[in-house]
């Protein structure tokens, strides 16, 4: 399988008045094509800055990316002109945000909206525009002809399907999905992951899943990044990061969900909280939440180390797992 | 829709008679006499008298002004105490005039400054934003006396190019325009800046913008689809609040320029003292306001389809609770 997206080395700072917000500090990533990656965080880990930063849609001014390539079939997008670029989107990259309430435009008819997204690359006929956003629409399961109605007389979970529509309009090759079901409730999540797995199925998207729920990861994802601080601190299959998870953090972090099978008094959180990323430690970014931290965690930044793992891809950024070992740590 | 427009017709009758009050009163406790003024200082007092009489100037204040009301129901706004002509008819003849010039000061306005705003918005920050901001302050301080005389100034008087006041015939009539039109709308232009800038900043990094952006659309359609027309409402709050403000500002610039409009002639009939002619221009000018809030809630409708709904909800409630 070959890689459709190569993320390298990249960093996207917001400069604002009061200090440098540094959102994402060198991250790598492959995305295999085909494949659904799950990208996993909490907030303010990076998550949403890295998925625009993707598609390019880092917020001017403050935002800048600092260092790093994006490579989508081999072409770096931060190199691209805006030709180029809104050739990218919709066709080849989409998105889908992570707030339905506030993704569409309040003033236009839904059906304007998804016509929109279809038009926006080559031309069709009023005819074919308005056959293909009903097919569309009867794709995520909403009658065609609501088609005239505008957002404010869907219900969120209806509002998130027209997104999903948009999305997937032009039969993307990627689908960046920043947190698709946060702001929906429980019932209605489960429906638009079930329908992004089984669009995906039928029409051959890679997923980029960000979200800050493992389980969603385990029942949609074949590969999984865990995000700490703007970077990612574990990397592997799903398998492997869920059955052999390295990174203290990782390890944190399924602690503090309820397992079904054990019976659990209580829940251990993480304790502490994420450093200010105005002010980020010269060592390990996580060592003031870690148990096992050493004097070196505080003074060296530790790299990605590679831990083998089912594709050999699963990676650990902490010195226990690195070249020395335990015996180092 | 068509309820709520008819609702807002019949709002309009206490508020012309509201104003209509204020004004009869305001006329009726400002000093001179305006049978003094028809007949001159050399009248003698029983002239005077008879013609007071004659006008129904002696009768008590609420039958001068109940008879007032009469004739406006029925469009009868009386006749000028100085020269015996129908006030109506010469409403009629100026009116034109100032809408016209209200128009073309509002053209102005927003060619000017919904431009200026969405480009110092788009910019933020940037030195063009902070040079445009500094001038729509400068722009917006400037009282339009002060502008208009320093408009006659330099291109009447200095350069010569354009006239200095009136409403020239034909082929002079656009020259004649232009001098008014900036007085009047400068400041208009000024605010609208302001107010598109910030009611674009709202709107420029909605997520909806993102999502439009994410379907790889032309910036162009970003801007004018996405952008501009969800940040239309207070715009055109602020377009209609400032033709109001042009309709008042009609007065002090018509005098300026001698513009022949409703606003030169309210100045002329104040220092008459005619009050029928004050009164009905006033009516004049209530009804066109009235008029054009009327028209400002009718456009949100169409501008935002949330406010239609909501309208269309207001009448259906009402007619549920009547049925």
């Amino acid at each position: 399988m070959s890689n459709i997206l190569e993320i390298r080395d990249l960093a996207i700072h917001y400069e604002m008045q009061d200090g440098t917000v540094k959102a994402l500090n060198g991250v790598s990533l492959d995305l295999k094509e085909g494949s659904a990656h799950g990208l996993v965080g909490e907030t303010g880990a990076g998550k949403t800055t890295l998925a625009k930063g993707i598609i390019r849609l880092t917020p001017a001014p403050y935002g800048k990316v600092k260092s790093g390539q994006i490579f989508y079939n081999g072409r770096d997008i931060l190199q691209m002109s805006k030709q180029e670029l809104r050739e990218l989107r919709g066709r080849h990259i989409s998105m889908i945000f992570q707030d339905p309430m506030t993704s569409l435009n309040p003033v236009l008819t839904v059906g304007d909206q998804i016509g929109e997204a279809l038009g926006s690359h080559g031309r069709l006929s009023s005819s074919q525009l308005h056959q293909r956003t009903g097919e569309l629409l009867q794709m995520v399961g909403i009658p065609p002809e609501r088609a005239g109605e505008y957002p404010h007389q869907f219900s969120g979970g209806m509002k998130q399907r027209v997104v999903i529509a948009i999305a997937l309009a032009l039969n993307p090759r990627l689908l960046i999905a920043d947190e698709p079901t946060t702001a929906l409730d429980v019932t209605i999540q489960a429906q638009v992951l079930e329908m992004i797995s089984e669009l995906r199925k039928k029409l051959g998207t890679s997923l980029l899943l960000i979200t800050h729920d493992l389980g969603v990861v385990a029942q949609n994802c074949e590969y999984v990044s865990i995000m700490y601080a703007g970077e990612i601190v574990e990397t592997g299959t799903v398998h492997d990061v869920f059955k052999d998870r390295r990174h203290p953090y990782t390890q944190g972090l399924f602690s503090s969900i309820p397992n079904i099978n054990e019976e659990v008094r209580r829940l251990t959180p993480i304790r502490g909280l994420m450093p200010d990323p105005t002010q980020l430690p010269s060592g390990c970014a996580f060592c003031e939440r870690c148990e096992y931290a050493q004097e070196r965690c505080l003074r060296e930044h530790p790299s990605l180390y590679p831990v083998g793992g089912e594709e050999g891809i699963h990676q650990v950024r902490c010195f226990r797992s690195g070249p020395q070992g335990k015996e180092d740590a | 829709m068509g309820k709520l427009i008819l609702k807002r017709l019949l709002m309009m009758i206490p508020v012309l008679l509201g104003a209509t009050l204020i004004v009869f009163t305001v006329m009726e406790l400002s000093p001179g006499d305006p049978a003094l003024a028809k007949l001159g200082s050399d009248a003698t007092p029983e002239a005077l008298e008879q013609v007071r009489e004659e006008m129904g100037l002696n009768d008590p204040f609420l039958v001068r002004y109940g008879s007032f009301v009469a004739g406006l129901v029925q469009g009868d706004l009386g006749r000028s105490y100085k020269n015996d002509l129908d006030v109506m008819d010469q409403l009629m003849e100026r009116l034109p005039n100032t809408i016209l010039l209200a128009g073309a000061a509002l053209v102005f306005a927003v060619a000017v400054g919904v431009p200026v705003g969405i480009l110092s918005a788009r910019k933020q920050y940037s030195f063009l934003d902070n040079i445009c901001m500094a001038l729509t302050l400068l722009g917006a301080s400037a009282p339009n006396f002060w502008l208009g005389m320093m408009l006659v100034m330099l291109f009447a008087l200095q350069l010569g190019v354009l006239p200095a006041t009136g409403m020239a015939e034909g082929s002079g009539f656009l020259a004649s325009l232009i001098l008014p039109t900036i007085t009047l709308g400068l400041q208009s232009a000024a605010l609208l800046a302001r107010m598109t800038r910030s009611a674009m900043l709202d709107v420029l990094r909605q997520d909806y913008v993102d999502t439009a952006r994410s379907k790889g659309i032309t910036e162009r359609r970003v801007i004018f689809r996405h952008q501009l027309r969800n940040a239309l409402i207070p715009i055109i709050t602020t377009m209609g609040l400032q033709l109001g403000v042009m309709l008042g500002g009609a007065v002090t610039v018509e005098t300026i320029f001698a513009w022949p409009g409703i606003g030169r002639y309210i100045v002329e009939s104040i220092n008459l003292k005619d009050t029928p002619c004050v009164l009905g221009a006033v009516v004049m000018l209530a009804i066109m306001l009235t008029f054009i809030n009327l028209v400002v809630d009718v456009i949100y409708a169409f501008v935002d389809p949330r406010i239609k709904s909501q309208y269309n909800a207001m009448t259906k409630r009402r007619t549920l609770s009547n049925g």
